[in-house]
């Protein structure tokens, strides 16, 4: 084929995957067009953010106390009772506003809330939580005020083992039943406890009367004062574990919502708990104040250096600086194409990250452009000199590389974003320019073509 | 002359340092202890006229102005919280009266809540990218003394744990010596400057690396 021919294919080719990339790829749905290229996806910074604030709460809670005084659980006869604040005055310290603080974060961070900003008000323990909206919001507003308490209580509501009691709580499943797969909440309690948990399960188990009335003793397992289960024991728990079934499920969804039952229970229990009772005060989405107008003076800026870097790379390179221009343009569309189809949260951090991938191309570019005029176009020896261009390049870019994949591994969404970014940046770099830059300038250089 | 440079950049770094340790960076509102006036307007709004109000109401103040939930009817003005609640509440009766006056509402001052937030500690932010980078050096030290073996591996890993360092701390040092508030875009200047630095050690080093192997070559 004619080598002007493939130049004006390749080039033709590269217009169109920018046009996809930069402007999208329409087609009619029902009654309107739609762009079937996937949507940049914000970070909290671009897009907006949850504002959910709790705060210590002033509720009352109604204490009952029999004809001598003594608390007890319901209304007795002859009895008292007494409206006192479920938050002490003791209770509502710096120290407790801080514990408080510290399990909300290590809660946010089992749920895995890639980015979140958290304030403490360390005058009346408020803390306000800034989390990406997303499908994950909900759940972790759940988790700013839940106490996390949990008991194991007779039926007259002595609490026989609590939180001080277990040493962890782990999530598990078992197909063993025909049913199908049983998800299982395991509470580990600590070393002091396994006697005390093997006992309550031989005292608290099955029975009836000589009649066949039913006397079994029963114990509940609550968590923040709602009942999980009112069971017997039927075998002895001599291990220190107590399973709790959650459910038997047959389908994927029932399954999951099963396991995200069981991890919530996981995520509250091993965190530890509130020192103190809160209540949620504000829950609202709050809209970026980084707006498109915010945009338009860097977009300009970053435009006419790109302007400039293009005439320069004309005026010294003629059409082999053209040509570069072209494979610039095509490199950044298949960049940003990665990023709409990887789904990558694009933040402040991974703009840069976009930057910085932008001008490691323009560098490289420009390093090729240098190898063509050096080669004096002559094809072999500029073939050679590429391959020799292109592992230095390659070289200098590694520890770029090696910046983009460990903070691919980041669970901080900005350092992760930047990080993907960087890592699909050099990549790309060299595979792209590997074939679509070499090629390009080697067809520009005739086989004649010798000083 | 080099020597000058070299002086004058650790003195800017030690004058840095000192101010950081003493007065502390400046936090932007973002993070800094800050007032929020959210105000309910009632009906749709253009945040462009609500800033062009707040621009009004508090001149020449760093104001940040954000629409609550989707309905474009609510707006959150962030400002500094360096009022007392009486002036607060007047500056309040202001805008409450700017905004009646631009959309025609009867609201009163009153509906507008006033909350303090509290700052956010700088480490909170930072420390997320200590482990990563940390990794990221210990790697990149492992490279380029494998790849720069010929030019010392002493050498490099000295010159690369310096130059990261040097570069970083001045940035720090800039930003804390002219209060330029610590904002969004510090983390992401601070990548873009280890990113700098390692690429232009990169192509230092293959340039010496180059010229060795040429001569190296012509001795042959």
């Amino acid at each position: 084929m004619n080598r002007r021919l493939e130049i004006a294919l390749i080039t033709l080719l590269i217009i169109l995957v920018s046009i996809i990339s930069f402007a999208g790829l329409f087609v009619q749905h029902t009654k309107f067009m739609e762009n079937i290229i996937p949507e940049y996806q914000l970070g909290m910074d671009l897009d907006g953010y949850r504002v959910i604030t709790v705060k210590a709460s002033d509720e009352t809670e109604t204490k009952y106390y029999d004809k001598d005084g003594n608390e007890v659980e319901k209304e007795a006869k002859d009895g008292t009772t007494k409206e006192v604040p479920v938050n002490t005055e003791d209770m509502l310290n710096i120290q407790n506003y801080k514990k408080a603080k510290e399990v909300i974060e290590k809660r946010l961070s089992d749920l895995n809330i890639a980015e979140y900003l958290i304030r403490l008000d360390e005058k009346d323990g408020r803390i306000t939580v800034q989390l990406p909206e997303n499908s994950m919001t909900d759940t972790a507003s759940q988790f700013l005020n839940s106490r996390g308490v949990f008991t194991i209580e007779d039926e007259d509501g002595n609490v026989l083992l609590n939180n001080d009691n277990l040493k962890s709580v782990q999530v598990g499943y078992s197909n063993q039943s025909t049913s199908g797969t049983t998800v299982l909440v395991r509470f580990n309690f600590n070393d002091d406890s396994v006697d005390k948990l093997k006992e309550i399960s031989n005292t608290y188990v099955s029975s009836t009367d000589e009649e066949g009335n039913d006397t079994s003793k029963k114990v509940s397992i609550k968590l923040d004062g709602s009942t999980l289960i009112s069971t017997t024991f039927s075998e002895e728990l001599a291990n220190g574990v107590l399973p709790l079934t959650l459910g038997t499920a047959t389908d994927t969804s029932t399954l999951n919502t099963y396991m995200n039952q069981a991890t919530n229970i996981a995520i509250l229990l091993n965190n530890g708990t509130l020192p103190i009772e809160y209540t949620m005060d504000q829950n609202r989405f709050i809209k970026s104040d980084i707006t498109m107008d915010d945009f338009i003076i860097p977009a300009i800026v970053v435009g006419a250096i790109l302007l400039i870097s293009f005439v320069i790379l004309i005026i010294r390179y003629k059409t082999f600086g053209l040509l570069g221009i072209v494979s610039y343009i095509g490199y950044m569309a298949i960049l940003l194409l990665i990023v709409r189809y990887t789904n990558l949260i694009i933040t402040m951090e991974g703009i840069f990250g976009l930057l910085i991938s932008a001008v490691l191309n323009y560098i490289l570019i420009v390093y090729i452009l240098e190898t063509v005029k050096k080669t004096e176009k002559d094809r072999e020896i500029y073939k050679k000199q590429f391959n020799k261009s292109m592992t230095s390049i390659i070289s200098i870019l590694i520890p770029t590389l090696i910046i983009g994949i460990v903070l691919c591994f980041s669970t901080w969404l900005p350092a992760y974003s930047f990080g993907t970014i960087i890592f699909w940046g050099v990549i790309i770099i060299a595979i792209y320019n590997a074939i679509v830059t070499r090629g390009l300038f080697l067809l520009n250089i005739k086989e004649d073509y010798r000083i | 002359m080099k020597k000058v440079i070299y002086a004058i950049l650790i003195c800017i770094i030690i004058a840095g340092i000192v101010i950081i340790a003493t007065m502390g960076l400046n936090a932007d509102i973002i993070y800094s202890k800050n007032v929020e006036l959210d105000v309910y307007i009632g009906q749709t709004t253009n945040i462009k006229d609500i800033k062009n109000i707040v621009k009004e109401v508090f001149p020449g103040e760093r104001v940040i102005v954000q629409e609550i939930e989707l309905f474009q009817d609510m707006v959150s003005i962030k400002l500094a919280d360096t009022r007392s609640e009486d002036e607060l509440k007047s500056k309040a009766e202001e805008l409450n009266n700017k905004i009646n006056e631009k959309y025609g509402t009867e609201n009163k001052a009153d509906d507008i809540t006033i909350i303090h937030n509290p700052k956010i500690k700088l480490s909170s932010i930072i420390m997320p990218y200590a482990v990563t980078i940390g990794i990221s050096v210990i790697i990149i030290l492992i490279y380029t003394s494998i790849r720069y073996r010929k030019l010392g591996i002493v050498n490099t890993i000295i010159t690369y744990i310096i130059s990261i360092v040097a570069v970083e701390m001045l940035l720090l040092s800039i930003i804390a010596i002219t209060r330029l508030p610590i904002n969004r875009i510090v983390i992401p200047i601070g990548l873009l400057a280890f990113v700098i630095v390692v690429t232009i050690l990169g192509f230092i080093n293959e340039r010496k690396l180059n010229v060795t192997a040429e001569e190296t070559e012509k001795k042959k």
